[in-house]
């Protein structure tokens, strides 16, 4: 819980983290040590200086300084992994499902471990789809459009291998579908970053919740005009957020754009940790006010109840997640009573 | 050849570098600082070009890699160029690509789509991003653009070429306006769609709302690239290095 400058307790969810090994250890191939240094760019170029990692840590952290930075630091009471397996780059996975199953078994209430597929996997990896539902209760997944598979450099979700795993994903109660269409992979395709393909798929399964990370932010107004389109797209704000800090009247017109186009309930936070710490991310989003001229133009307001939507309520009515029950249960788990006798 | 000489082809260099664009941000690649480094011996020219990350979208590298080889093909001077990227997860084969004027689908045969479609579409959002610029310059000065949409290209050139700052916006966008096609004698709508259609008075709202998305996106990812540039090649504030030979040989 956070308080807002009013002592008013704000539930948070923070919709976007690791648990990453990118460690030398780890690595397979120059594209592995390319692609966690292109993550620590992200982070020194974006961070508060206080708030910068060396490099040996930020490549792999351990679980004791995740749930100290994101729990009791960052004061998120719950907080979704978004893992991407990347195993043409690391030996073991980059993002772990089964690690991060097994931390959130250690805290319960705390974390929403989410799995991956891809759909160039084809019928073995629908089978894997299913035992991982079933083994890790699997609630949402993250897709990596871009992700490069063999001689294949992506795939959209247009594709009808894809809709298979959607249709999957359906039957097995996997509603809510992380789309990362951001910057920072290795897109070879045409145009990797195109964000229609999403609209295909929200339109072809109205029951799934389509949930594009980072805004889309290479090809925002794209993003913008295709969520306006359907009703279960929403916008994950990891890396948008993170401009609160060095461009803060871009996020501005962001989050104002955002609200115009599809409106308050469909709006996400994430940190995207460990590219950026919760702690500063929050405290900056709760004080932020839009400038006069930005609010006049698009005719939005970004009051306390939007900033509690968008840190929290959205994604707990995602995850079906009892807003009032939670907080008590989570009042008095381990996390819990550190948080309340540090003070 | 003396050392007169190399400033003035390397001032040539320059100039013809100010042209080349990258196609996402529409700003030109001196600009960015994208380029690392040039070398010129003998009517030979290597430009080095260093991008914000290692996986920059090749289609995106590619277009300016093919760009800058034939601003600097065109200079009399020059009898040969090369174009290197350097620390880019498809260097070799670009760089290797470039030399030998292959298209982008013979260098990267398993990629589908369209390059010039791709080209075509970022012009079109440059467009709109320069149009964009050049409203709020009018607006600034107390202009109506509601009421004076279309306008007429006539009319755009005497409202922006009485400063610097819109004569050099009323340039850019006349420059884009003939390359995409659009129709820009003195009568003709200034205000305009991609396909020329002149933007109307019921149309404005939207429109204009269009143009303020565009210019977030493509400033938004400019701030990201600009970012990852600088943290990429520390230590800040380089300037591209230029190696010029000590002896001269011709």
């Amino acid at each position: 819980m956070v308080k807002t400058a009013d002592g008013e307790e704000i539930f948070v969810v923070d919709g976007h983290v690791a648990l990453w090994d990118g460690s030398v250890a780890n690595q397979k191939n120059r594209h592995g040590a390319e692609f966690i240094d292109c993550f620590y760019d992200y982070h020194r170029n974006l961070s508060p200086k206080e708030w910068l990692w060396p490099h040996d840590k930020f490549i792999h952290y351990d679980e004791q300084t995740f749930i100290h930075d994101v729990f009791e630091e960052g004061s998120v009471d719950v907080a979704i992994f978004q893992p991407v397996g990347l195993t043409d780059f690391y030996k073991e996975p980059f993002g772990n499902v089964a690690k991060n199953y097994a931390l959130a078994q250690k805290y319960p209430g705390r974390l929403i471990g989410n799995g991956y597929f891809d759909p160039r996997d084809g019928e073995e990896g629908l089978e894997r789809l299913e035992q991982w539902a079933k083994d890790y209760h699997l609630q949402g997944v993250k897709l990596y459009t871009a992700e490069w598979h063999g001689s294949s450099k992506g795939y959209r979700l247009a594709d009808p291998w894809t809709q298979r795993y959607l249709a999957k994903c359906l039957q097995l109660g996997i509603r809510n579908i992380h789309v990362h269409k951001g910057p920072t992979i290795k897109p070879l395709n045409m145009d990797a970053f195109d964000v229609s393909d999403v609209d295909d798929a929200a339109s072809a399964f109205p029951e799934l919740n389509f949930i594009v990370e980072h805004v889309g932010l290479p090809r925002l107004e794209q993003f913008c005009w295709i969520a306006t389109q359907d009703p279960n797209i929403y916008a994950g704000l990891a890396v948008a957020d993170a401009f609160i800090y060095t461009r803060p009247r871009y996020f501005a017109q962001i989050i104002s754009e955002l609200l115009y186009w599809l409106n308050e309930d469909r709006i996400v936070f994430g940190s995207d940790y460990a590219l950026w710490h919760p702690k500063w991310l929050i405290d900056m989003f709760l004080n932020f006010e839009l400038p006069e001229d930005i609010a006049q133009e698009t005719g939005v307001q970004l009051t306390k109840d939007i900033k509690k939507k968008i840190l929290g309520l959205n994604a707990a009515r995602l995850y079906q997640i009892d807003v009032p029950a939670r907080i008590s249960e989570l009042q008095h788990d381990v996390i819990g009573q550190r948080v309340h006798q540090a003070g | 050849m003396n050392i007169l000489d190399n400033d003035r082809y390397l001032a040539d260099i320059r100039k013809a570098l100010d042209t080349v664009y990258d196609p996402e941000l529409d700003q030109s690649i001196s600009e960015l600082d994208f380029v690392k480094g040039i070398s010129i011996n003998q009517g030979r020219v290597c430009v080095t070009l260093g991008l914000p990350t290692y996986w920059c979208s090749p289609n995106f590298a590619f277009i300016m890699m093919e760009d800058i080889d034939q601003a600097l093909s065109s200079l009399p001077w020059v009898k040969q160029v090369r174009v290197i990227l350097d620390d880019h997860e498809s260097s070799t084969r670009l760089n290797a690509g470039i030399a030998e004027h292959k298209t982008f689908p013979e260098i990267f045969s398993e990629s589908p789509g369209d390059l010039e479609k791709l080209r075509r579409t970022f012009a079109e959002k440059a467009f709109y991003a320069r149009q964009k610029y050049i409203v709020d310059l009018l607006t600034r000065d107390g202009l109506n653009v509601a009421d004076w949409i279309p306008g007429n290209w006539k009319e755009l050139k005497r409202h922006l070429t009485t400063s610097r700052e819109g004569q050099q916006l009323w340039d850019r966008y006349y420059l884009l306006a003939q390359k995409l096609g659009i129709a820009s004698g003195d009568h003709d709508p200034a205000i305009t769609g991609t396909s020329g259609k002149a933007v109307t008075g019921e149309m404005w709202e939207r429109h204009f709302h269009q143009l303020r998305l565009i210019t977030l996106n493509m400033e938004s990812n400019a701030h990201i690239c600009r970012g990852l540039l600088r943290v990429r090649y520390q230590p800040e504030g380089r300037s591209p290095l230029v190696s010029l030979p000590l002896v001269d040989q011709s």
